[in-house]
């Protein structure tokens, strides 16, 4: 084998030395000889390896294609090995004259080189077109679906890695022989047998066949590839494949997108996006994904039309009002929402670019659509009343999308999720905690909420997207709720001695600054009926020795009462235990007016009680007369209570009705004073107003106190940038800005009126 | 000029009631000085001669105002003093400079000491005594401000700075339509260019 031609050959190299002197380093007088021989030795090897390549290139005629690469293959590694044995062997000779030569100038190659560089020069060189073409040959055919040994294109391969450069020296590992000689003509081989390929494919097939029989043949190249190119070969020669096989197709692979979207084929679309994400961001994924944003935009606004045009939304006292309007929408916001985050997934394996398209879309279609038009944040008020809604007891249990199954507990907390994702989405955030917060605070109030958790779940996950500001003082909402049931405990305790409750007494001790509630006007202050007086003063006195120096206002507008009313005439059931009423405290008051023994009314004493007129009413309790009369048409609505002439004005004379009847024994009467929605929410918008004025106030003092000198196109750019609650109108910046110069916080600058300057 | 003959000049109109203390000319005097000077109450050279001469409230020049004023001025006489005020107006045409000062202190004069605004009416007032030229602006805003009625019931001393900048903007002929309501003119001009778009 190879080491016994080494040996051979060393010992034919010592014998046909002229005077068969050995070469020895020990000797000093040999030095002379040492550089003779060096030279000699050098020469020979020289001349002895030419002349075996000779041999080799004559052999090789007799050899073709798979045969030929056989044949390269198996000389390439004899010659591997031996070139490293007679390397060592003559290590002496690369130590000592050849470092001598480097020394004085002489570039002269050391063993090793040497042998490649014949190699390369004496065979290589001659052969190499062959060996290339039975390559592509080779190729061809394993491409064409033929067995054959993909090994020996490696073996070639690294050969020509081997040979490095041209000038091959000091061990240079440049890739220059690699890539002239091979790597180029085998992509440009590989080029031209896919530009046939396709060529064919697309006459023969639809765009969708050729996407996926060019997804297989990417899959085949690139982990053939990895089989026997070197590895910095494989990215130029997956662009060389990219750019035959997809590039030039990419109008045609794009324009197929759309239909795929809306036909929801999602195999299709992963494959297509697999394929351009091959092109890389700007060339591939852009136009993809401005057809995605532009199409989710367009699935929203119809899903939102569509419940727009329907009949429940277009006749809403029909549907259950503003309630069912909000379900509805975000039940449609939701569909649109969960369909595409789920094919981001799914197709677009969760890329961002395509996530944030996903956003920009949604942030487009959620806040203006059939259903919200203009500025007028509509879409968080909705979303708002969604969230009371599943919040509160006794509306219809919503189904989370995809909850079939779950729990209440469960479904209720994939509604909450929901409803923050959507949240995140709206560009008038401060809208929605506004009426958010005042939901909550009515919900807590009149203990309509279905759960503890649920309440507190919602904190939580308003937490992650809201500002401290606004979750501590629902968090704070909710602690005064269960802080005041402990406190009514204790109140209960405290009664030692004479003073015994009258009735149940419950009481919530609000936080002003945490509650959207205020103490009511003085134009309406209650005259207390003395029952309820005397236990106000006793938990008044209770109070004030618990915390000083603090105030209570009674709220007696958001304060109920459960009453038992026992007819005279009635029969039966309601004969024995009465009717079960909740009422207002207005309500009560003018009520117990009917109940009392004397007053400014007439025909006290009799069996019927006594009659009184709105007037009448109106003095004794000290209630606002609007605020009578609306609670007197409740009554007489619900019978309770007869009108002399059918009406409630200043002429009708009331008293109870004697004839009471109800097949329901318990009625909640306060509940039926609907709160005007449409003046609700108009009031719950010019709060917000205020707080936005203040609030783009504050953000143009920050930012000129940190600029001194600002332009104005430039501030209102920044103020804009700086808010994040809501999108702050340029006619609100403006008038923000007058007000401050006003104020002289800020004035516009000599040099133009453009330019203001901070006021320290 | 003698301080003697300074005296006796300001003596001719001063105001004869001396129990608030220091001598001054109060309005009623103040119109027979410029009555004497030729100058109508109605026209700029009031306004122009009372800033001059320093005084704190229109029509109300102390001894000192007077003297100090007239010093500065350089003039002693009732002829010079006309030619001084004359030469002044006659300036504010071509020099934007010295025009400025004046009419910034003239809101110093239309309003209250206690109050930081104008009211509307004597902003309706005085707006075309002191702006000059014939520009259609003036007359159009103060009919928009008529119209406004309560919605605009004072002018603030940026709204008051700015209008003689707003009446050049709107020289040219097209400036009323590449006015952009975005720019940092005052929301109230904002709103009175609109109005005279919707007109036209």
């Amino acid at each position: 084998g190879g080491c016994s031609a080494v040996y051979n050959f060393c010992t034919s190299i010592k014998s046909s030395m002229d005077d068969g002197a050995l070469y020895s380093s020990m000797d000093p007088s040999s030095v002379v000889h040492g550089t003779v021989y060096g030279r000699d030795l050098y020469m020979r090897l020289n001349k002895h390896i030419t002349n075996y390549m000779k041999t080799i290139a004559e052999r090789s005629a007799a050899h073709k294609g798979d045969d030929l690469l056989g044949f390269y293959n198996r000389e390439w590694n004899k010659y591997g090995d031996s070139a490293k044995l007679i390397h060592n062997i003559f290590s002496y000779l690369n130590r000592h004259w050849i470092q001598r030569e480097h020394d004085e100038g002489n570039s002269v190659s050391d063993v090793n080189s040497l042998m490649l560089q014949l190699w390369r020069d004496r065979f290589f060189m001659s052969i190499r077109g062959t060996l290339l073409e039975a390559v592509f040959n080779l190729m061809k055919r394993v491409r064409d679906g033929q067995v054959a040994d993909i090994n020996m294109v490696k073996s070639v391969a690294d050969s020509f890695v081997a040979l490095g450069s041209d000038d091959i020296g000091a061990g240079s590992k440049k890739m220059e022989v690699y890539d002239k000689y091979f790597l180029h003509p085998f992509i440009e081989a590989t080029v031209q047998y896919y530009s046939a390929e396709s060529e064919r494919l697309l006459q023969e097939s639809t765009i969708r066949e050729y996407m996926n029989r060019v997804a297989e043949r990417i899959k085949e190249e690139d982990e053939r590839a990895e089989l026997y190119l070197h590895e910095s070969s494989l990215r130029e020669f997956r662009q060389a494949l990219d750019k035959v096989l997809i590039s030039k197709q990419k109008a045609n692979l794009i324009s197929e997108f759309q239909p795929m979207l809306t036909a929801l084929e999602r195999d299709d679309l992963r494959l297509l996006f697999t394929l351009l994400r091959r092109l890389g961001e700007s060339a591939g994924l852009a136009p993809l994904r401005d057809i995605f944003t532009t199409h989710v935009r367009a699935a929203g606004l119809e899903a939102v039309k569509q419940v727009s045009d329907s009949k429940a939304v277009a006749e809403p006292a029909a549907g259950g009002g503003q309630a069912n309007e909000a379900r509805m929408f975000v039940s449609a916001l939701l569909g649109v929402y969960e369909l595409y985050a789920g094919l981001l997934q799914e197709a677009f394996s969760g890329d961002p670019g395509f996530s944030k398209s996903l956003d920009y879309a949604c942030r487009e279609f959620v806040n203006t659509n059939a259903m919200c038009q203009g500025a007028t944040s509509k879409a968080s008020m909705l979303l708002a009343t969604y969230c009371d809604m599943i919040l509160k007891k006794g509306s219809t249990a919503t189904r989370a999308a995809g909850a079939e199954e779950a729990s209440d507990e469960e479904n209720l907390e994939k509604c909450l999720t929901q409803a923050v994702c959507i949240m995140r989405y709206l560009k008038d955030q401060d809208v929605f905690q506004k009426f958010y917060w005042k939901f909550m605070a009515r919900r807590l109030v009149n203990e309509q909420s279905v759960s503890e958790h649920g309440e507190e779940t919602m904190i939580s996950k308003l937490k992650e997207v809201c500002s401290v500001d606004f979750t501590s003082k629902l968090t704070r909402m909710f602690t005064d709720v269960t802080v005041g049931r402990e406190m009514t405990e204790e109140f209960r305790e405290s009664l030692t001695g004479d003073y015994k409750l009258p009735f149940d007494f419950e009481m919530k001790v609000l936080h002003t600054v945490s509650w959207p509630l205020t103490a009511p006007p003085d134009t309406a202050a209650l005259q207390l009926p003395a029952a309820l007086g005397g236990v106000v003063d006793q938990y008044n006195q209770f109070y004030q020795k618990k915390r000083d120096k603090r105030k209570l206002n009674w709220l007696w507008q958001h304060s109920k009462a459960d009453i038992k009313m026992f007819f005279p005439k009635a029969k039966g059931a309601s004969a024995k235990v009465g009717y079960q009423f909740q009422v207002t405290t207005y309500q009560l008051a003018i009520l117990l007016l009917f109940n009392a023994a004397d007053g400014p009314g007439t025909g006290y004493g009799s069996s019927l009680g006594p009659s009184l007129t709105m007037p009448q009413i109106v003095d004794a309790t000290g209630i606002d007369e609007d605020v009578v009369r609306g609670e007197l048409e409740i009554f007489v609505k619900a019978r309770l209570v007869n009108s002399s002439n059918g009406k409630v004005d200043a002429a009708s004379v009331f008293s109870l009705n004697p004839d009471y009847k109800s097949k329901r024994l318990r009625l909640n009467l306060a509940g039926l004073k609907k709160p005007e929605q449409k003046r609700e929410a108009a009031d719950t918008m010019k709060a917000v107003d205020v707080d936005r004025s203040a609030n783009i106030q504050a953000a143009i003092v920050r930012i000129m106190k940190a600029r001194k000198k600002l332009g104005h196109r430039q501030l209102v750019e920044d103020t804009i940038r700086q808010i994040k609650l809501f999108q702050a109108q340029i006619d609100d910046i403006k008038k923000a800005i007058d007000q401050l110069i006003e104020r002289e916080y800020i004035e516009r600058s000599e040099e133009s009126r453009d330019i203001y300057n901070y006021l320290a | 000029m003698s301080a003697r003959k300074l005296k006796i000049w300001f003596n001719q109109y001063k105001d004869p009631d001396t129990s608030g203390g220091e001598e001054k000319i109060t309005p009623e005097g103040y119109q027979k000085l410029c009555e004497s000077l030729g100058y109508s109450m109605d026209g700029i050279e009031a306004l122009v001669l009372t800033w001059k001469l320093g005084s704190k409230d229109m029509g109300t020049i102390t001894y000192q105002d007077w003297e100090s004023g007239l010093k500065q001025m350089c003039v002693s006489n009732a002829k010079e003093l006309k030619q001084n005020i004359d030469y002044t107006v006659a300036g504010f045409s071509s020099d934007v400079a010295s025009y400025r000062p004046f009419y910034r202190s003239v809101f110093n004069f239309l309003k209250l000491e206690s109050q930081r605004t104008v009211d509307v009416e004597d902003v309706k007032a005085v707006l075309p005594v002191v702006i000059g030229g014939d520009s259609w602006v003036v007359p159009q805003f103060i009919e928009f401000l008529d119209k406004s009625g309560d919605k605009v019931k004072s002018i603030t001393r940026d709204q008051w700075q700015l209008f003689p900048n707003l009446v050049e903007f709107l020289r040219t002929a097209d400036a009323v339509a590449g006015y952009n309501t975005d720019d940092s003119w005052p929301k109230l001009y904002d709103d009175f260019v609109t109005w005279v778009k919707s007109r036209s």
